[in-house]
């Protein structure tokens, strides 16, 4: 509380001899410098990317000299990406431009980044409980397929939604038996449970469904219709998925958890020091268990979404998450265990995703090329900008109860 | 230490119940084997539940199976790091034929052609060239781009009628075989109708259907097309899907995709289970034509057109029967290939 409050009584010109916020600044220019050449802005000439790329570099070489080193050159590098994309830009055709960086992008960002959010969150639960979380990647697979058997049978998304919550809470209760009480080997166990999700869902798809694709007419998650018309908002987030909207409260819920209330505090007392919070009266194992069931039925919501989601279809295929619950995990690593960075992360590679289809239009025959783009951006990213993250000190560690 | 103990109780558990699932497996599997010629099929990483193309074949498979007495072998890959092992399996369980259902699997195939050369190895959609073309290999190839004209021809006048003359492509890998369907497809349309664009798209995926309704949804809001033909298999239906939310139309690809959405012009036909079951009924006679291709193509009905819209107007579809005329007499002839090497230009 005391530095917030410093921070905010400084007056601006000292915030901004402080190297860190110089240097994050720049890397927020460079990143503007590319912007000011796309659509809304569209800047049709090189002058205003090259110049505010040039600030951006030189605020970099300032934080620099100043000693924030990985900042500093993170800020030089986007301000020179921002000039060389603000060129590219403004060279291309308009029409392929405004076909590129239009509304859909956002809702193709936030459609693509809705699973992983899900997914993230919950990870971070568990692991700031100070259990490791491999498993999501299954988790959600079984999500993904006891969603749609829901739906099929029960009628209902909801009895759908409801399903996948229970089955996804059930895979975490056994993995967190494995994990707590019988103390094993938090990465094998994981792996273990990704393994499992595998068989279980593709033995029960041929078993019910003789492997053959779930008829049409499921009832799927449905959209919010909030705006129609083919204004930018409207196209933007006026047809998202009931998930999506879900998925933003979920993070403004899981920060007022995990940071501003009595239990958040315990949860995250039990990740940095269990004996700590075994010795003031914790319950250091039912804390767990409670973050590895909640992390269970989140990652088992995301994997609906990718089934039962607008996108979906209701349409499950085996091991249909394809990587997902891991790429989840680096978004909640990269995003250093808070839901706000998680979140972060989730859209930074739903944008990816979403541009590297877009990027098409100006040629097919890179698609391939393009399609590595999310991976560029995260090594990019994790690389430059985030630098080392941190973990909670006791995550993975067994507790053994003295 | 009581953990341990625990351990071995769920371990056993889990054993007994695997044996008892196994036991069961085994007890549902067909006793009688009848003796004969034994053909296996590979799948490709989608699978045979992808409603169309590996489906298909496994169609193919079992109609050789119940007409020709042949012991069929149909074996499900959903990595390409099942392909080996699979093969293996193939190998070991003594087939004579195995075919690989996809140009997925080339390389896997030439690798075991090489190996096995007493055993007879067909690849669908890969010229012999392509694998090695050794003598106990053939491909069997189809002129998918004669049915990507037809459907194109369709589109064009579509995207005409609702007044902007440009339709799209939802495609999966790029890889030929997708290639020649939109080859066709682009080269016809154009030809139809004067100064139709064709645009492209490739989600890189044959299954993940976000993507490709990605793409459709990019394709028409952004770039204004008016049909979306699908050559991305299961991926694909998701296109297929977004295209009708869209109000705009879709055309199917491989097989007849008429009730994946409610707005689908036509499919543009590879009758894959054909290629698969007269390439067995060859090598069972002994009629297998090594170190050579069978073509599959509009003339012998290999390719085609599926169901039809009743939205279509008649002159439409004579018009399009006027193209399948001219290519099977051989006066008109649509592009293999996008651009690139061997390709004409303007394809």
């Amino acid at each position: 509380m005391n530095t917030w409050a410093a921070r905010l009584d400084n007056p601006i010109s000292a915030r901004l001899r402080d190297p860190a916020a110089s240097g994050f600044l720049g890397i927020v220019l460079g990143a503007f410098a590319a912007f000011l050449a796309i659509p809304p802005i569209e800047a049709r000439t090189v002058t205003w990317p090259i110049l505010v790329g040039i600030v951006a570099a030189m605020l970099g070489i300032w934080t620099v000299t100043r000693g924030r080193r990985r900042l500093g050159w993170g800020a030089v590098a986007a301000g020179i990406l921002g000039i060389g994309l603000g060129i590219l830009a403004t060279r291309s055709s308009t029409e392929n431009l405004g076909s590129t960086f239009d509304a859909t992008l956002v809702a193709q960002t936030l459609s693509f980044a809705t699973p992983l959010v899900f997914a993230a969150i919950g990870g971070m639960f568990s692991e700031r409980s100070g259990v490791v979380n491999i498993g999501l990647e299954g988790m959600m697979l079984m999500g993904a397929f006891w969603g749609v058997y829901g739906a099929d049978k029960g009628g209902s998304w909801v009895v759908g939604l409801l399903v996948a919550m229970g089955v996804g809470a059930l895979l975490a209760l056994v993995y967190a038996f494995f994990a707590i009480h019988l103390r094993a080997d938090q990465i094998v166990g994981g792996t273990g449970v990704n393994f499992l999700a595998v068989g279980i869902t593709g033995y029960f798809f041929i078993d019910l469904y003789h492997n053959n694709p779930i008829a049409n007419g499921v009832s799927l998650l449905p959209n919010v219709h909030l705006l129609s018309g083919s204004n930018f908002l409207a196209q933007a987030i006026g047809d998202l998925n009931i998930l999506t909207w879900a998925s933003f409260a979920l993070v403004i819920l899981a920060y007022i958890v995990v940071f501003k209330t009595p239990i958040g505090l315990r949860i995250r007392a039990c990740g940095e020091h269990p004996r700590a919070a075994d010795t003031v009266g914790i319950n250091v194992y039912a804390i767990r268990y409670g973050c590895v069931v909640l992390s269970g039925m989140l990652a088992a919501i995301g994997g609906i979404y990718l089934s039962e989601g607008p996108q979906g279809n209701g349409t499950f295929l085996f091991n249909m998450t394809n990587g997902r619950g891991f790429i989840a995990l680096a978004a909640m690593i990269f995003g250093n265990w808070r839901p706000a960075g998680a979140f972060g992360a989730a859209i930074l590679f739903g944008f990816s995703s979403a541009l590297a289809l877009k990027l098409q239009v100006y040629s097919a025959s890179a698609a391939t090329l393009f399609q590595a783009l999310p991976y560029v951006l995260t090594l990019i990213a994790v690389a430059g900008v985030i630098g080392r993250t941190v973990a909670p000190v006791a995550d993975g560690k067994p507790y053994v109860r003295q | 230490m009581r953990s341990k103990r625990w351990i071995l109780v769920v371990g056993v558990a889990a054993l007994a119940a695997a044996i008892a699932v196994a036991a069961l497996g085994s007890a549902k599997a067909p006793a009688a084997q009848k003796a004969g010629y034994k053909a296996a099929l590979v799948s490709d990483v989608a699978g045979f539940n992808d409603n169309g193309f590996n489906k298909n074949q496994l169609k193919g498979l079992n109609r050789a199976k119940s007409k020709l007495g042949v012991t069929a072998f149909p074996i499900v890959s959903h990595s390409s790091s099942d392909y080996q092992p699979n093969y293996n399996q193939a190998v070991h369980d003594g087939s004579q034929l195995i075919i690989a259902a996809g140009f997925l699997l080339g390389d896997t195939m030439k690798q075991y052609a090489t190996q096995y050369p007493n055993i007879k190895f067909a690849i669908t959609d890969d010229p012999v060239a392509a694998v090695g073309g050794l003598k106990n290999e053939e491909g069997i190839t189809y002129a998918t781009q004669e049915g990507g004209c037809l459907v194109g021809v369709l589109a064009a006048k579509m995207a005409q009628k609702m007044g902007h003359k440009v339709i799209g492509v939802a495609g999966g890998l790029k890889i030929p075989p997708v290639d020649s369907y939109i080859a066709g497809y682009k080269y016809c349309a154009a030809k139809a109708v004067k100064g139709t664009k064709t645009v492209v798209q490739y989600s890189g995926d044959f299954e993940d259907q976000t993507k490709c309704s990605a793409i459709a949804q990019n394709e028409i809001q952004g770039q204004k097309a008016q049909v979306i033909f699908q050559v991305a298999g299961l991926c694909g239906d998701g296109a297929l899907k977004e295209a009708s939310k869209l109000h705009k139309w879709g055309i199917g690809v491989d097989a007849d995709e008429f009730s994946v959405a409610n707005r689908i012009l036509t499919s543009a036909l590879k009758k894959t289970d054909v290629g698969v079951y007269d390439t067995i009924a060859g090598a069972a006679k002994g009629k297998f034509k090594g170190g050579q291709d069978l073509l599959f193509n509009l003339k012998n009905n290999g390719v085609g057109v599926g169901k039809i819209s009743h939205k279509v107007p008649k002159s439409w579809i004579k018009l399009m029967n006027s193209y399948k005329t001219q290519i099977i007499k051989g006066k008109l002839k649509p592009p293999a290939c996008l651009k690139g090497k061997g390709c004409p230009k303007g394809a």
